[in-house]
């Protein structure tokens, strides 16, 4: 490769040449660019000590040092300690029967995080090399100096510290039989550093901050025990149980609240999901179905001279966010008409807009666990291993796109989901055409059975029909094994074989109607920049898998 | 072996905490402080020629599509149907959604942020500081106006479409902050770009272009954000105080969010306008200029201006254009603003969905015969990319040449010296976007001027200007107007002059007229569509005709396979209307032999029973759906209704709602202090 630059003045160093090539030379179609390096710098110390057997004590301190933050905030102190009694070894607990060791742990423990990169805290220019951003004159790009970072440079940011605090017991019984652990914990992270969205008023999109402190306190519980063994029987289980909370402590001044996954592209609300101080992450906001969730011929005073539907008074109408043009004969500015979505008015004012939204579903399930159970009988083996969410509504954006039509004509032929099928129609196919149904004996006739509004809206809308409980019990994997007679296997100078079949993601309890209530949705998918749990949009569907093995050991 | 140990780490000890400052600041050749950039002028216009191009790519290219302007008038009109992309052009606030003008709202502000960055550095550099003392412009006080005017000019757009904005927060970190009385804003960028023209070059001079902005464009920036200031526009009535002391007149009911008004003190804002507006025009402008006379044998100096624009040079007529290359992204003239072209693999390039459309009466009864605009202006035929021929636009819903009818024909690919250039794709067609020329300025000057009334001489010669090169005479000059009428004239003036290029609209709010015209439009589009149902014609007080059909047929002009027609030839089915046809793209799918149009019955009756029609049929000519559309075809009736301002039907007393909503960031992180008004959505 061969490249020129020319005429660079007087202030270009060799190494401002080398980059920021594009700068001089009249449509010179080169670039170069020089990422700013990260560094840290750390000291670490580490005490332990324990006495008798009995008492353990641990401490670490560290002191961390980063180059992407300014000066004044470069340096981050995280400590840690833990504390472990083992109480079965003390003279009082020997006289307890069946207890093989009982221990109890109490730690506390912070540490940092800097992951930004290196450009966020002083505002420098950068050479362009989009032609988006050059401009022209006289037919000929001219460079240009960009800021170097698209971020409002924030002097102030500093490290994150996640602290984590935990109080536990490891117990044994019935000669380890029975063993089981219990851990409470309350674990925060203060100056949540997160990229986030600021009003353009400042020159800038977005910038990093400090955010705000989020916590996670909960017990989790875990048991295993053998339940029979003897000669030609094995079954052991185990069993775990988690209730978590999640919880937004607090918000920095000014932090946006509300944020949109943007599935509907141009849909309404805008923004789906809210942050709120007391409250988890996860909370979706939207609008309620009110009774059956689409006008029927009975919100109406029917004109059967002029065919025209006319709202009754005390039925709430649509704003005219919803709908871009008139589903039929309506008066006015009346916008509802049999068949189009019908939500509850909360603020009683008779129109549905935006001061009707409410939160209408919390993705955090109130326990999740598994539980696993093993039998081996003779030379056959067998394993299951469960889990399960129990109280998490799943967010199912692919059921609320499939009820507005996405891209106008650019959705003829498109795929639909099934439930389509259930919705309102305000046409009928009769005897080979296709007709208008218009009075309300023919819409009541048509829809005996309609479940879901009129989906050829052109406006994408988020309601509680999208909402669903998404509790689940699966079978994760079923493993049945048989091992061959050594006897049979010595001949042929083969110390182990065995055989065995597993199916992986066997079967899912559930009342979700989407794919897979365990949903995954990248949050790259969406463009919001905080964390959008429980979205079910696009989420490719877990596997089942069918593997039949052979474990040879020569 | 312990002890060597501790003295080694006992040696290391001093190294561990020396320098571990200088390890922690990191550079990078790569990225430069604020002297390195400020080093030269010609290092300090790079960081301008950023935000020239920001606002390029990010504010001009979404052209109609964000604001609309040229969308919504009683003379233009958008044919897609249904659609969200006329909401705002139709009136109709509820209609939109929150973040749909986010992207051009924060690409104003990171500009306006940049701008405001770069003269900064520029007012403190001892340079500047030094020059600025001096009597004469250099290039150092001609950068500061530039940047200074630049920023006050992206403030203008803001407040423009976006109304009451929160303004002065760029460049710093920002928790707490309001909004700002449009008054207050103009105001103070009015005083701004006061204290900075004096030291700028004016066109021509100092290496200055069209392409950057001068003392010319400045002066005449600030007659036009005066004017505005000094005129009718809709004001917030929720929220108290927003407007300080500044007393107001209003026109219609206020609705509890917003009425129809203009400040008590307005004529002093007028004296401003007229100021500098005729600064512009007359001490100040520079190599800008009226294009007059054509040394062309068509002889018809308004298309002059449109066939540079068109050929991608710099209009001697432009104050400030913004510069596009071809081949480069982000030129909507020739796309979304142009004559239409349809969506062909064949010629990609010829891809033009043309939204902006003539609303079919204006079409018939707005100009003069004799009036050489006429045809550069407005067309009915577009280009088939698939055959490389020309053909009729139907009237009706559609976009592209799919439908819609009339359309704004003063850009078009076809039409340069030189229509094909390398790498020739869509939306790159390296056409400028043109902010203010010179026409615009002298009837905005005029209005000035009608405005005080202590000039209506001086203004009917701006006007006759305009007219005398219109119509290549001073036969159609106007005379003996005063007041309201001659108000009414320029207005009409501009509405002609100036068809297409986003300036009616803003014409009809400042009038104070803006629901009058709104309706009359609508009712003189109601009477034309009545008489082609009763009668399959209708004859407008022009004289000339829409009928239900018209026939065409695929003609060779002169021997030529696809010619680009010019002024139009009376005689000749395919040159009348002129200035249209097809440039012959030398494509090998394109067989057709005759690929220029010729239209018969388009201003005048043929009956389609009758003679004259069957011996249109028996030499080739095929009847096409025209008029019948309107009233025939639901759809198209629908979308007529809709497209032409329906936000007034119901509002006749109301004000009318223009504005756009500021993005959910600025709402949601404001603590409640900052709303949009007017109906428009807030989450």
């Amino acid at each position: 490769m061969r490249i020129s630059g020319q005429k660079y003045p007087a202030n270009f160093t060799m190494d401002n040449a080398f980059a920021m090539i594009s700068q001089y030379g009249a449509n010179l179609v080169i670039s170069s660019g020089v990422s700013t390096p990260n560094r840290l710098q750390s000291y670490f110390g580490r005490a332990n000590y324990s006495l008798l057997d009995k008492y353990m004590f641990a401490a670490t301190f560290r002191a961390d040092g980063s180059s992407n933050f300014s000066p004044e905030h470069r340096w981050g102190y995280f400590p840690a300690g833990s504390i472990a009694w083992r109480i079965s070894q003390e003279s009082f607990m020997k006289s307890i029967k069946n207890l093989d060791d009982l221990k109890l742990r109490v730690s506390y423990g912070e540490v940092g995080n800097d992951a930004i990169s290196a450009d966020q805290w002083s505002q420098l220019w950068a050479a362009t090399s989009d032609t988006r951003w050059q401009y022209g004159l006289n037919k000929l790009l001219q460079p240009s100096y960009d800021l170097a970072s698209a971020q409002l440079a924030n002097r102030d940011l500093k490290w994150e510290t996640t602290i984590t605090r935990n109080i536990g017991l490891d117990f044994s019984l019935y000669n380890r039989r029975l063993t089981g652990t219990v851990d409470v914990y309350q674990n925060s992270t203060k100056d949540l550093l997160m990229l986030t969205d600021i009003p353009s008023i400042t020159g800038f999109t977005t910038s990093y901050a400090n955010i705000g402190q989020t916590s996670n306190k909960g017990v989790e519980i875990s048991l295993s025990g053998t339940i029979l063994r003897n000669k030609d029987w094995s079954i052991t289980a185990s069993a775990n149980i988690n209730f978590n909370r999640g919880n937004i402590d607090k918000l920095a001044d000014g932090m946006q609240s509300a944020y949109g996954t943007q599935f509907l592209q141009s849909g309404i609300p805008n923004a789906d999901y809210k942050l709120l101080v007391g409250k988890p992450v996860g909370i979706v906001m939207g609008y309620q179905r009110d009774g059956k969730g689409f006008y029927t011929p009975d919100d109406f005073d029917f004109n059967s001279t002029t065919g025209m539907y006319t709202l009754k008074t005390g039925v709430a109408d649509l704003s005219k966010a919803f709908v871009a043009y008139r589903a039929g004969l309506v008066p006015g500015s009346q916008q509802a008409y049999p068949g189009l979505p019908k939500f509850v008015d909360n603020v009683k004012d008779d129109v549905i807009d935006d001061k009707d939204m409410v939160e209408i579903g919390n993705t955090n399930p109130k326990s999740t666990g598994g539980f696993n159970l093993n039998v081996i009988y003779k030379s056959f083996d067998l394993g299951m291993y469960f889990n399960w969410s129990y109280g998490n509504d799943i967010y199912n954006a692919n059921k609320l796109a499939t009820l507005y039509n996405i891209n106008k004509g650019g959705g003829l032929y498109g795929n639909k989901l099934a439930i389509v099928k259930d919705s309102y129609t305000n046409y009928q196919i009769q005897s080979g055409n296709l007709v208008k149904l218009t009075t309300p004996d023919q819409l009541n006739a048509a829809n005996t059975n309609a479940t879901v509004p009129s989906t050829f809206l052109q406006q994408g809308y988020v309601s509680d029909i999208g909402i669903e409980d998404g509790s689940y019990l699966r079978l994760n994997t079923v493993t049945l094994g048989y091992t061959l007679p050594k006897q049979v296997l010595s001949k042929i100078k083969i110390s182990n074989m065995r055989i065995y079949g597993s199916i992986y993601n066997a079967f899912t309890l559930t009342g979700y109607s989407g794919l897979d209530p365990d949903v995954n949705t990248s949050q790259n998918v969406n463009s919001s920049r905080y964390p959008t749990p429980g979205l079910d949009w696009g989420t490719y569907p877990r596997a089942r898998q069918f593997v039949i093995g052979l474990n040879v050991t020569f | 072996m312990k002890k060597i140990v501790i003295y080694i780490f006992l040696a290391l000890l001093p190294f561990m905490f020396s320098g571990c400052k200088d390890y922690l600041d990191v550079t990078n050749a790569g990225q430069s402080d604020d002297n390195f950039v400020m080093s030269s002028p010609g290092e300090a216009f790079k960081a301008l020629s950023w935000v020239y191009a920001e606002y390029r790519t990010n504010a001009a290219a979404g052209g109609n599509y964000n604001w609309q302007d040229p969308l919504g008038s009683d003379a233009e009109y958008m044919s897609e149907y249904p659609s969200v992309n006329n909401v705002i052009a139709r009136l109709q606030p509820g209609a939109t959604t929150v973040n749909t003008d986010m992207g051009i709202y924060n690409s104003l502000n990171v500009a306006l942020a940049r701008a405001s960055r770069v003269a900064d550095l520029i007012g403190a550099k001892a340079e500047y500081q030094s020059d600025v003392k001096g009597s004469v412009p250099t290039s150092w006080t001609q950068l500061y106006g530039e940047a200074k005017t630049l920023r006050a000019y992206l403030a203008w757009e803001l407040v423009r479409h976006f109304g009451d904005v929160p303004y002065g927060y760029e460049n710093q970190v920002v928790t707490t902050y309001t909004l700002t009385s449009r008054f207050e804003i103009m105001d103070k960028i009015i005083a701004d770009v006061k204290a900075v023209e004096g030291k700028m070059f004016v066109l021509g001079q100092g290496g200055i272009t069209a392409e950057r902005i001068s003392r010319t464009f400045a002066n005449a920036l600030i007659g036009e954000i005066a004017l505005h200031a000094g005129s009718w526009q809709t004001i917030r009535t929720d929220i108290i105080g927003l407007y300080g002391t500044v007393q107001f007149d209003t026109k219609g009911a206020d609705d509890a969010l917003c009425v129809y008004a203009r400040r008590k003190d307005y004529i002093e804002y007028i004296k401003v306008a007229e100021q500098y507006l005729g600064a512009a025009v007359n001490t100040q402008s520079g190599t800008a200029k009226l294009i007059t006379s054509d040394t062309r044998s068509v002889n018809n100096p308004f298309q002059k201006h449109w066939q540079e624009i068109n050929s991608r040079r710099i209009s001697p007529e432009s104050l400030f254009e913004i510069g596009c290359v071809a081949g480069i992204g982000n030129a909507e003239y020739g796309y979304s603003m142009a004559r239409p072209g349809s969506n062909s693999s064949v010629n990609s390039y010829l891809n033009t969905f043309a939204a902006i459309r003539i609303i079919p009466s204006f079409f018939y009864n707005s100009y003069e015969t004799g009036d050489m605009r006429r045809d550069v202006s407005m067309v009915i035929s577009g280009s088939n990319a698939a055959t490389g021929q020309e053909n009729l636009i139907p009237l009706g819903v559609g976009t592209r040449i799919g439908g819609g009818g009339p359309s704004i024909n003063k850009w078009d690919k076809n039409r340069g010296d030189v229509p094909l250039y390398t790498n020739a794709t869509f939306r790159s067609s390296g056409i400028n976007y043109v902010i203010l020329r010179m026409a615009d300025v002298m009837l905005l000057l005029a209005e000035a001027k009608a405005d005080l009334g202590s000039d209506n001489a001086g203004a009917l010669t701006l006007v006759n200007q305009i007219r005398t090169r219109a119509f290549g005479n001073s036969s159609k000059n106007l005379s003996g107007l005063s007041g309201d009428a001659l108000l009414d004239a320029i207005y009409n003036e501009r509405k002609l002059e100036l068809l297409g290029e986003g300036a009616i609209r803003w014409d009809m709010i400042r009038s104070g007229k803006f629901n009058e015209r709104a309706i009359a439009i609508r009712k003189e589009m109601a009477d034309m569509t009545a008489g082609l149902q009763a009668s399959g014609y209708y004859t407008f007080p022009s004289g000339r005709t829409i009928s239900n059909y018209v026939w065409t047929k695929y003609v060779q002009i002169g021997g030529n396979v696809a010619t680009v027609t010019q002024t139009p030839v009376d005689t000749d089915p395919a040159q009348y209307p002129g200035w249209r046809g097809i440039y012959n793209w030398g494509i090998a799918a394109y067989t057709a032999t005759a690929r220029n149009l010729a239209i018969q019955g388009l201003y005048t009756y043929i009956d389609p029973a009758g003679t004259a029609a069957t011996a249109l049929v028996a030499s080739g000519y095929t009847r096409a759906n025209w008029g019948i559309t309107v009233w025939n075809d639901a759809n198209a009736k629908a979308m007529l209704n809709a497209a032409i301002l329906d936000g007034v039907v119901g509002r006749e007393n109301n004000a009318p709602r223009y504005f756009h909503p500021m993005p959910l960031t600025v709402i949601d992180q404001s603590k409640g202090k900052v709303t949009n008004g007017y109906g428009l959505p807030n989450k």
